[in-house]
């Protein structure tokens, strides 16, 4: 039997305005409120909503056989609690649908892993906080932003207390002929467990479906199905459908059929006597793992690299994660790191145990800023700039660098009226 | 392929970018392996290159063989010519009949209709050829006025396709357009005209209505047509509704010569500039006329020194806005960080960006931008116009409205606050610098030529 893990990742950052480096001082907002808000309604629309029903309609409707995991960016649950309330309660209850599994990932997607360890633990900690608050669950998987992952993050993760963690199945951590498609452990943990994504079948969907010049378009569900069963003549034991949400509805768009084909092959999948759903956790208690999966290199899911090129391959971004970084300085003494003394104020101070500050601090660590700042060129440059809301990357990094100063007078200022 | 291109300069004679540009265009279509024989108005020198033959009113015959029978031959040719002149050309408003008359002073009906002026060009067109024999170089050309030199260009080049066999005519700018008009009526050679700048660039809105119309006139009788840039591309579609698939680009290069000049010495000093001690300069390159915008580096300038007085300004060029310019310095009262260097040679260009912390170039308009490409290659961060033909070519550049001095202040800040940034610029933009070269260019026109030879 062919077990099939279907994990879908919800993310929006909070981007940051324009910034020029006259508006350092003012005091002005460093979030583009309006665009983040327009931007997170029109993907709720698009896709929030109607693929969250659908996962909802098909969890029910399976009795059981359908099942899927979800992780959700704390930047993406504060937005969405204050643009789309109603929203979050569809996703309570997908959520609390017993063939859903919720993984823990940073509070605020952020590349701390990479960077700095504290405050890896921290937002790893706020974040737990927060799925406990929202959703009642305790996570026991973890995902790393943009899969991000190497021997040190899982050393890190399994000391953490998680069982498991998604990486990227990339076949060149392996020994030659070796497939990707089981459960690996850490090299250290020998109970502490690799869900590898396979890239070839996630992407067929997430990035082929809907282009024309693809010489396998139109996928139909049939044809996925087949695919997938011929997995099983590779002796592969674990399949990872990993992507990002969006897919659904947003990167492609409903005019594709995507939501079509994804309730029909669904629904061959769970009818066929060869694969089952399975959710990460009950994947890494059913299924021997094959070995250890070794990796020093962080690997991740993004770009043809599958490094952390996307957001270290030059040195703006360098420069700026840097200096980004270099200001956790500013919050390692804030006395006022007690959540309690915020508890008269507004509810926004008691879901996130930090002040005003910090949260915007930890708000421009997120990942998609450096992101945007990526000057690659070709297919993957072509990826960066649909996403980006820069017309060019030394923009990003510009408006970023200026908005970052503006940052840091604040912690400054605020650092020297407590003291 | 046998190509008669007509220019207008040619190195050593250097006015404007329209030198370098043809000289990088011949050698790239030599090195395809074509033949190239241009026609140019005036040419005093002497340029020995495989694959090209220069034909100027100095030497009005590209080929050594040339015999005293030849010489009856033009006389014909002259009076064949002067007819079409008068009877064809004078109908579409030439500039030839502009330029005679903003010549002349109190603004008299002169034209080719004038017997006078007819008598005029006549007299000097002997004048050339009877010292055309000689080895001497003659001069008087120079003082032909415009539309004189582009007769000589429509004589020679037409003198020209009797004598030989060419497979496509390549013209460049409105300057040589009315050339293209003789050579249509007379022979069947696929035309292709290419555009290095519009009179829109030049003049905005205010354009001579008359080169409008000889641009116009160009690009319509062309088979086919080459700009610099698609930025020029679409202004020939939006404002002479030419279609685009009639349109090829062919980005320019940078000149090889200069970038030589610099990057060996500047390399280390110049990427980590500016250091603390020394006050940060910031240039303009160009002509002091609408077309650059140097009163939009001016406005951005006084906005820069509001936050940081040490910065320095540099204008290097001249033009009919120069004055203006110290003018409006004076009044802002930032004079004392502004220096005004004047007309440099290409040499001296180098050396002044060289010197430099930021290169600006607030085009309103601008074609191509060449100087900007030198910037680069003497490792400086540039600040260019999104109106520029040059952005096309630079993706790792900082780009800005050039009416946006705000933003434009505010770049020329971060750059000096951000100082890693300027690394990255530079190298990104060298990476992009490789990827022109005039051997491609000429690849483009190629295409061109064939789509023209149908």
């Amino acid at each position: 039997m062919l077990n099939l893990c279907l994990y879908f990742q919800l993310h929006q950052p909070y981007r940051i305005r324009r910034f020029r480096l006259s508006d350092i001082g003012k005091n002005l907002s460093c979030f583009d409120d309006a665009r983040n808000e327009f931007l997170f309604k029109r993907i709720a629309e698009n896709c929030y909503f109607p693929a969250g029903e659908l996962l909802l309609r098909l969890l029910h409707e399976s009795e059981g056989r359908f099942r899927v995991s979800l992780s959700l960016s704390g930047t993406w649950l504060s937005q969405c609690e204050q643009f789309e309330p109603k929203l979050l309660e569809l996703y309570q209850q997908i959520i609390s649908h017993p063939n859903t599994e919720i993984l823990c990932e940073t509070s605020h997607h952020t590349l701390s892993s990479l960077f700095d360890p504290i405050q890896f633990s921290k937002e790893i900690s706020e974040h737990r906080k927060n799925i406990l608050r929202i959703f009642g669950k305790n996570p026991k998987i973890f995902r790393n932003t943009e899969l991000i992952y190497s021997n040190n993050i899982g050393s890190h993760l399994a000391q953490e207390g998680f069982t498991g963690c998604m990486m990227e199945g990339w076949e060149h951590l392996l020994e030659s002929d070796f497939n990707a498609n089981h459960i690996f452990t850490h090299p250290q943990h020998q109970n502490f467990f690799l869900l590898p994504r396979c890239y070839r079948r996630s992407d067929d969907i997430a990035f082929r479906f809907s282009n024309r010049n693809w010489s396998e378009w139109p996928l139909t569900g049939e044809k996925f199905q087949s695919w997938i069963e011929s997995e099983k003549t590779r002796k592969s034991s674990f399949l990872g459908l990993f992507m990002d949400f969006e897919t659904m509805g947003e990167h492609q768009g409903r005019d594709t059929g995507i939501f079509n084909f994804f309730e029909y092959w669904t629904r061959l999948a769970w009818t066929s006597s060869t694969v089952r759903f399975v959710t990460p956790s009950q994947a890494i208690q059913e299924i021997t793992p094959v070995g250890p999966i070794s990796t020093i290199h962080p690997i991740s899911w993004a770009d043809t690299e599958r490094d952390v090129s996307a957001w270290l391959g030059n040195e703006n971004q360098r420069t700026a994660l840097y200096a980004a970084y270099e200001l956790g300085k500013y919050l390692q003494y804030n006395p006022n790191q007690n959540p309690n003394q915020n508890s008269q104020h507004s509810s926004q101070h008691q879901r996130y145990p930090c002040t005003q500050e910090q949260e915007f601090y930890q708000r421009i660590l997120t990942s998609d800023h450096f992101y945007y700042m990526s000057t690659k060129c070709s297919a993957d440059g072509e990826v960066h700039g649909y996403f980006s809301p820069f017309s060019e990357p030394l923009e990003a990094y510009l408006e970023y660098r200026n908005v970052l100063s503006e940052i840091e007078r604040r912690l400054q200022n605020k650092k020297e009226n407590n003291l | 392929m046998k190509i008669l291109m007509l220019g207008w300069e040619y190195p050593p004679l250097i006015t404007g970018g329209l030198a370098t540009a043809t000289e990088g265009l011949v050698n790239g279509l030599i090195a395809l392996g074509h033949e190239v024989t241009l026609v140019l108005p005036y040419f005093p020198f002497r340029v020995r290159k495989h694959g090209l033959t220069i034909v100027s009113p100095e030497r009005p015959i590209g080929f050594d063989a040339l015999e005293d029978s030849r010489t009856i031959a033009l006389e014909k040719e002259y009076e064949e010519l002067q007819g079409l002149v008068r009877g064809n050309l004078s109908h579409w408003k030439s500039h030839y009949e502009y330029r005679l008359m903003s010549d002349w002073a109190g603004g008299g009906e002169g034209s080719l209709e004038d017997e006078d002026v007819v008598a005029k060009i006549k007299l000097r067109e002997i004048e050339v050829r009877s010292r055309a024999g000689s080895d001497t170089a003659v001069s008087t050309p120079m003082f032909h006025t415009m539309e004189e030199k582009a007769f000589v260009l429509g004589v020679l080049a037409s003198q020209l396709v009797s004598d030989q066999k060419f497979d496509v005519v390549h013209a460049n700018d409105w300057m040589t357009f009315p050339a293209l008009d003789v050579l249509k009526s007379r022979t069947q050679i696929p035309i292709v005209a290419q555009v290095h700048s519009t009179e829109y660039d030049r003049a905005g809105e205010n354009g001579n209505q008359k080169i409008i119309d000889i641009e116009r006139r160009g690009v319509t009788i062309a088979d086919h047509i080459i700009t610099v840039s698609r930025y020029t591309k679409s202004i020939l579609i939006q404002r002479f509704g030419v279609p685009e698939s009639k349109i090829e680009v062919a980005y320019n290069a940078a000149n090889e010569q200069h970038g030589n000049n610099g990057n060996n010495e500047q390399n280390t000093n110049n990427n980590e500039a500016p250091s603390d001690e020394t006050d940060p300069v910031v240039t303009f390159v160009g002509r002091i006329t609408f077309q650059k915008g140097p009163a939009y580096f001016v406005h951005a300038a006084e906005l820069v020194l509001r936050t940081n007085p040490r910065v320095r300004f540099r204008v290097v060029g001249t033009g009919d806005l120069l004055a203006s310019m110290k003018q409006l310095v004076w009044e802002l009262g930032i004079d004392k960080s502004f220096s005004f260097d004047g007309f440099l040679d290409a040499q001296q260009v180098q050396e002044v960006l060289a010197d430099s912390s930021i290169f600006v170039m607030p085009s309103v308009s601008e074609p191509f931008g060449i100087v900007a490409l030198e910037a680069v290659q003497q490792n400086i961060p540039v600040i260019i116009s999104k109106q520029s033909g040059v952005s096309e070519v630079l993706p790792n550049a900082l780009k800005v409205d050039f009416w946006d001095t705000e933003l434009m202040a505010d770049r020329i800040l971060s750059l000096l606050k951000y100082r890693k940034i300027r690394h990255e610029l530079v190298e990104n933009s060298q990476k992009d610098l490789l990827r022109r070269t005039w051997y491609q260019a000429a690849k483009k026109c190629q295409d061109a030529y064939r789509k023209a030879q149908g």
